[in-house]
């Protein structure tokens, strides 16, 4: 067996040791491991995307222990686990160094290492998530995420950021007992845990017609609770108060991966678990597609009705998750495509809108609501370019990553009938509310308005990390606008894949 | 819920006049024999993440209760919407 199939468990073994490591280290020093982590882990899953491009095309898959399936435990690896893998590093890194100076000044000095704790099994639990292949592994593991966005919230000490906490662990563990309630009905009914095997028992017992209700259920309570952890409307109330009270690097990481994580394992369960053709005959999808709709279209209207900042890019995400299920609800590949670089292009935006927004609430003493921020995008330039792509890639303006998505859905969308024109609708009401709460913003961070308030100009040194991540957020982001094709041409092959890894 | 999800879970691995998944001292068994011992293994997984989420939920009772003086989430919402107002 060739080393680099060992990077996959090295990425979350690494990840879980390097929590371990961080405690030895002084306070802010820990960031260190993080950072060294982060880099070696993207280096080792661009290295499996590169050997299954090239050297061994395909996917393979790795023995957990001494034992083979089905006894063992194991995980796989196609295309799209260590893209999305990478994408998670590139993210997590990019985030917890932009938002560097706002952790060292938000949380306390004693915290500052318990924050790069969570981070790292923040990571070994999103890695794990990507190339599990067992269904109570990844129930542990979304456990795991759910501590450690958890502590990424609490360690803001802040009242409003503990109240956020208590209301995202609420809805997380109605979400984590739905889907583990989901996976005994499975066990009960297959006898199996490992994705193949479920796969094959499941296809059996649906063509003979055996247990199809207790299935039925089993995969709505799978679904479901996947869907409340990724904060699918209209179980997205927690996301304003969670997204908005963090340190800007927590908001990014929550809201740009941990919930792409939970829709990654929900692509998995669907395809590689349930199968494509029972999750289209149960009818599931069209109950994802309602209430993705309904999460592009309330997301907007909340974000219209917020007056803060932070607030208004929290809804954003909610409606951009209603996006992301609208594509699973199409029940195409084309649709897949078009959810998968919706993923991509969500986690590349969000993180760099959080952290330009943090970058202008500084130059107004840290206020976030719409009136003192006027101007504020003079004072601090850098923050205000990023915010301004954030906002017109969110908008799906060209050349800007946004646009791919949703050009690719409306694509998606035809040849459905009666699903066309509810896709198309909701993609051209939504995309206008986007355009209203958006531009509002960047009209108004830019508008030379007067109002009393103490304003601070904020320089590149003042912040060189944080004005850095966001020119480089930038760069990508137009890069991949620009340059999708490639992408798209991972996701095409990668989906081949996935659908048929045994 | 996570407790009634376990005692489920643990009632699956349940099979009529079979043994306890123990080896006995002379060696190697008929798996027929026994009950299925996965379910149990799979309990006590999640009872180690029930607890671990236990203890961050009760510090963060503990860390509301240092901030507000009260757990009374009416009383915990109306003074955080004074502290955004005064914002």
């Amino acid at each position: 067996m060739e080393f680099i199939k060992n990077f996959p468990f090295f990425t979350i073994v690494l990840s879980l040791l390097s929590s371990v490591i961080c405690y030895a280290f002084k306070d802010k020093k820990a960031r260190f491991v993080s950072y060294a982590l982060l880099l070696i882990s993207g280096g080792m899953s661009l290295s499996v995307i590169i050997y299954n491009l090239t050297v061994e095309p395909g996917y393979f898959v790795y023995r957990m222990g001494h034992y083979d399936a089905p006894i063992g435990n194991e995980i796989s690896a196609g295309l799209l686990e260590p893209f999305f893998a990478l994408l998670f590093e590139i993210v997590i890194f990019l985030s917890i160094l932009g938002g560097a100076k706002h952790i060292f000044s938000d949380i306390d000095e004693s915290k500052h290492k318990i924050f790069y704790i969570m981070v790292n099994l923040a990571h070994a639990a999103l890695c794990a998530l990507c190339y599990t292949n067992d269904i109570f592994t990844a129930y542990v593991f979304i456990e795991v995420c759910t501590i450690a966005s958890c502590a990424l919230l609490m360690s803001r000490s802040t009242g409003r950021a503990l109240v956020a906490a208590t209301r995202y662990m609420i809805f997380s563990l109605i979400g984590s007992g739905l889907t583990l309630i989901g996976i005994i009905l499975l066990y009960s009914v297959t006898g199996h845990l490992l994705f193949p095997q479920l796969y094959s028992s499941i296809q059996e017992l649906w063509a003979t017609g055996q247990y199809t209700f207790p299935l039925t259920i089993a995969l709505g309570l799978l679904v479901s609770g996947l869907a409340i952890k990724s904060g699918l409307c209209p179980f997205h109330l927690w996301m304003p108060d969670t997204y908005g009270t963090a340190t800007p690097a927590a908001s990014g990481i929550l809201s740009g991966v941990i919930s792409k994580g939970y829709i990654f394992l929900l692509l998995k369960v669907i395809f590689r678990v349930i199968g494509f053709e029972i999750f289209t005959e149960s009818h599931i999808e069209v109950i994802l597609l309602v209430l993705g709709v309904c999460g592009m279209i309330f997301g907007s209207v909340s974000a219209m009705h917020t007056n803060n900042i932070n607030f208004m890019i929290a809804y954003s995400s909610a409606a951009q998750i209603g996006y992301i299920y609208m594509g699973l609800g199409l029940g195409t590949k084309e649709a897949l495509l078009a959810s998968l670089f919706h993923i991509t292009a969500h986690a590349l935006t969000k993180p760099m809108l959080f952290l330009s927004a943090s970058g202008l609430s500084d130059t107004v003493q840290g206020k976030q609501t719409f009136a003192p921020l006027c101007n504020s995008a003079h004072k601090n330039k850098v923050a205000g370019i990023a915010f301004a792509a954030g906002a017109l890639s969110m908008v799906g303006i060209p050349i800007f990553t946004g646009f791919i998505p949703k050009l690719l859905f409306t694509l998606a969308s035809f040849g459905h009938s009666t699903k066309t024109y509810i896709v198309l609708i909701a993609l051209a009401v939504s995309t206008m509310l986007n355009v209203v709460y958006f531009l509002r913003t960047l009209i108004n961070i830019y508008s030379m308005r007067k109002v009393d308030i103490k304003r601070v100009s904020i320089h590149l040194k003042d912040n060189f990390s944080q004005s850095v991540v966001l020119a480089v957020m930038v760069a990508i982001n137009i890069a991949v606008g620009l340059h999708s094709q490639p992408i798209i041409s991972l996701f095409e092959k990668g989906i081949e894949i996935f659908m048929h890894i045994r | 819920m996570d407790t009634g999800v376990y005692l489920f879970l643990a009632s699956m691995g349940y099979i009529d006049n079979k043994l306890t998944p123990i080896v006995p001292s002379q060696g190697a068994v008929n798996p027929t024999d026994y009950i299925n011992p996965i379910p149990q293994g799979l309990v006590l997984t999640g009872i180690v993440v029930s607890v671990s989420v236990s203890a961050l939920m009760l510090a963060l009772t503990v860390m509301l209760y240092k901030k507000y003086r009260t757990l009374n989430l009416d009383e915990i919402y109306d003074m955080c919407r004074k502290e955004d107002n005064e914002q």
